[in-house]
């Protein structure tokens, strides 16, 4: 067994790729590489380092909340006439941008993660549901990510977050416990250590009322970080309208606008088909959007003398999308095409995705008190291209890229209302390099839990 | 037998998850130097367009001196370096100061002169040791 371990260990040494820990010498001794966590250092004041310590209080934060209630919960809540839902979701977001480091005298990098806690609850009757999303966005940089250990106890019940202790590198450790008082302030949630270490917490949530009837349904809501959040649709067309307004922006003097995020267009539109109609199961329904965003560009200009450590984020980045999508194509395959209009138009993002025939809950036909399934899992897979757009001052260069994504939900019936649970892996995806238009080579992974109560 | 293989898989994959970073050619410091110059054009001019194409300039009429190739951490005998090397960690801080001076230029001065990669090398004293204006050879 010492032979095998031996053998094994010798291999990366003789390839002498750039990541390593082991080597043995000519006596076959291994000897470890002596360079500790206290002698690996992230470089301060370079553009990569003051991305990463602005982008968990900026993109992370605001849009976290806003997508588990868009993409979560509000789908959920569609699916069942009355009755409650809880969601609960673990998202991460690896390899975000990489650290100038010094190790032992030596230029290296560390990477940078973002993740997410995501926790939505909402119910109601056929008329009238109330609905509260939260989400705490933690960041960190990590040596490697399966030398990371995050403990988790608690919940995110009334948006307080409590006991996610994130140890860094060295024996740094971030406890949420010593500040979640404040966690809807901006002064706790930069943490940086002597040594360069960088971590912190934010949260962010949305919360309100929606009332719906056959021909129209709408909701007004209050969101932690921007202010008055309100979602109207048309059921029978798709028509849908979401927005942000940041009130703060009426007596904003940096340019700031009112509407800080705007995500309108149909969604679902089946062309006036019957969701049993041949038509239907044979093209689909069609998904027209446009997207506006307002994001906090994470770097900005610098305060005080020692300012490089931390920076003003009033700054934002405009970007304004619009997608085409069939979805369903013979109740299989999706086809997306997208195109971003500001700052630059450019062609953003062509892509299919493979899927089981129940995989888009939405486009099944309501059969009210039967198995609207054929089975009780469902699951995709999508390749395509992203045409990620240059952002130097991001350090990203930008250029095409390959995407890549695959999820798995289980049901525990044949109902789109039943409780699952979905995994899903993410690669360059075209939605989250979106909302961080700072992550290159970005890869995901989600975990949400969705419970009927 | 099966079990000891399992363990023995397991305790290699343990000793080599304990990878902590990337070496990276020193080279990387003129990007930074060059993405510096983009953050501080967009903080100061606003303008993406003016961001992007002072980047592509900056590289393309400046020549990096840096090495572009890992430094390799053996000695002559093949053993690793035992411990930290401060003297050289020391100097690649050093050479980072010029980043730093560089996202601290005042914006009047990038708004004056700051389609000139050489008054970026100037900001700093080290900055002439990381790239020299003239562009690749």
């Amino acid at each position: 067994m010492t032979l095998l371990m031996l053998a094994l260990t010798l291999a990366p040494a003789e390839a002498r790729a750039p990541i390593w820990s082991f080597m043995a010498d000519d006596d076959e001794q291994p000897l470890e590489w002596h360079c500790n966590d206290d002698q690996v250092r992230v470089i301060q004041g370079t553009v990569p380092w003051a991305t990463a310590v602005e982008a968990r209080r900026s993109n992370a934060r605001t849009y976290s909340a806003l997508a588990e209630l868009e993409n979560g919960l509000l789908p959920a809540l569609a699916a069942r006439d009355e009755g409650a839902v809880w969601r609960i979701g673990w998202n991460s977001l690896f390899h975000v941008t990489e650290l100038p480091s010094t190790a032992c005298g030596e230029l290296a990098s560390q990477v940078y993660d973002v993740g997410s806690y995501n926790m939505s609850i909402g119910g109601g009757n056929e008329h009238v549901e109330v609905f509260y999303s939260a989400s705490a966005t933690y960041s960190l940089v990590t040596q490697h990510w399966a030398d990371r250990s995050l403990k988790h106890g608690g919940g995110l019940l009334l948006g307080h977050f409590y006991s996610l202790t994130a140890p860094l590198w060295g024996s740094r450790v971030i406890n949420a416990d010593q500040i979640g008082g404040n966690a809807f302030t901006d002064d706790w949630a930069f943490l940086s250590s002597g040594d360069g270490a960088i971590g912190g917490v934010s949260l962010d949530y949305v919360a309100g009322a929606r009332g719906k009837t056959k021909w129209v349904e709408g909701g007004l809501g209050y969101m932690g970080s921007r202010g008055l959040f309100l979602h109207a649709r048309q059921p029978q067309t798709g028509l849908f309208i979401d927005s942000v307004s940041d009130i703060a922006a009426l007596s904003d003097t940096t340019g700031t606008d009112l509407l800080r995020y705007l995500k309108t267009g149909a969604s679902g539109f089946t062309w006036f088909q019957k969701k049993r109609s041949e038509a239907f199961q044979k093209f689909g329904a069609t998904d027209a959007l446009l997207s506006r965003f307002q994001l906090i560009r994470p770097t900005g200009s610098t305060r005080g003398t020692a300012d490089v450590d931390r920076s003003a984020a009033t700054t934002v980045d405009r970007l304004t999308v619009t997608q085409l999508q069939q979805r369903n194509i013979q109740q299989r395959v999706d086809v997306s095409v997208r195109a971003q209009l500001e700052p630059t138009p450019q062609l953003y993002e062509v892509g299919v995705r493979v899927h089981t025939k129940d995989y888009h809950t939405d486009l099944l036909p309501r059969r009210r008190g039967w198995a609207q399934m054929d089975s009780t899992g469902a699951a995709s897979v999508a390749l395509g291209i992203l045409n990620q757009p240059a952002r130097p001052w991001y350090g990203v260069p930008g250029g095409v890229r390959p995407y890549f994504s695959g999820d798995l939900r289980a049901f525990d019936s044949k109902s789109a209302a039943a409780n699952n649970i979905t995994l899903s892996v993410k690669y360059n995806d075209p939605d989250t390099i979106i909302l961080f238009p700072f992550a290159d080579n970005a890869l995901e992974m989600h975990i949400v839990g969705e419970l009927a109560l | 037998m099966d079990r000891t293989l399992a363990l023995a898989l397991l305790g290699t994959s343990l000793s080599t998850s304990a990878c902590r970073y990337d070496l990276t050619p020193e080279a990387r410091i003129c990007d930074d130097l060059a993405y510096a110059v983009s953050e501080r054009t967009l903080v100061c001019e606003e303008s993406e367009a003016l961001a992007n194409s002072r980047y592509e300039s900056f590289l393309d009429e400046t020549e990096c001196l840096l090495s572009d190739e890992v430094d390799d951490p053996y000695n002559p005998e093949g053993i690793l370096v035992p411990d930290d090397n401060p003297e050289e960690t020391e100097r690649l801080e050093d050479l980072y100061d010029c980043v730093r001076a560089a996202r601290k230029v005042a914006c009047d001065a990038v708004r004056a002169e700051g389609d000139d990669p050489a008054f970026w090398i100037r900001q700093h004293a080290s900055c002439a040791l990381i790239v020299s204006a003239g562009g690749a050879p």
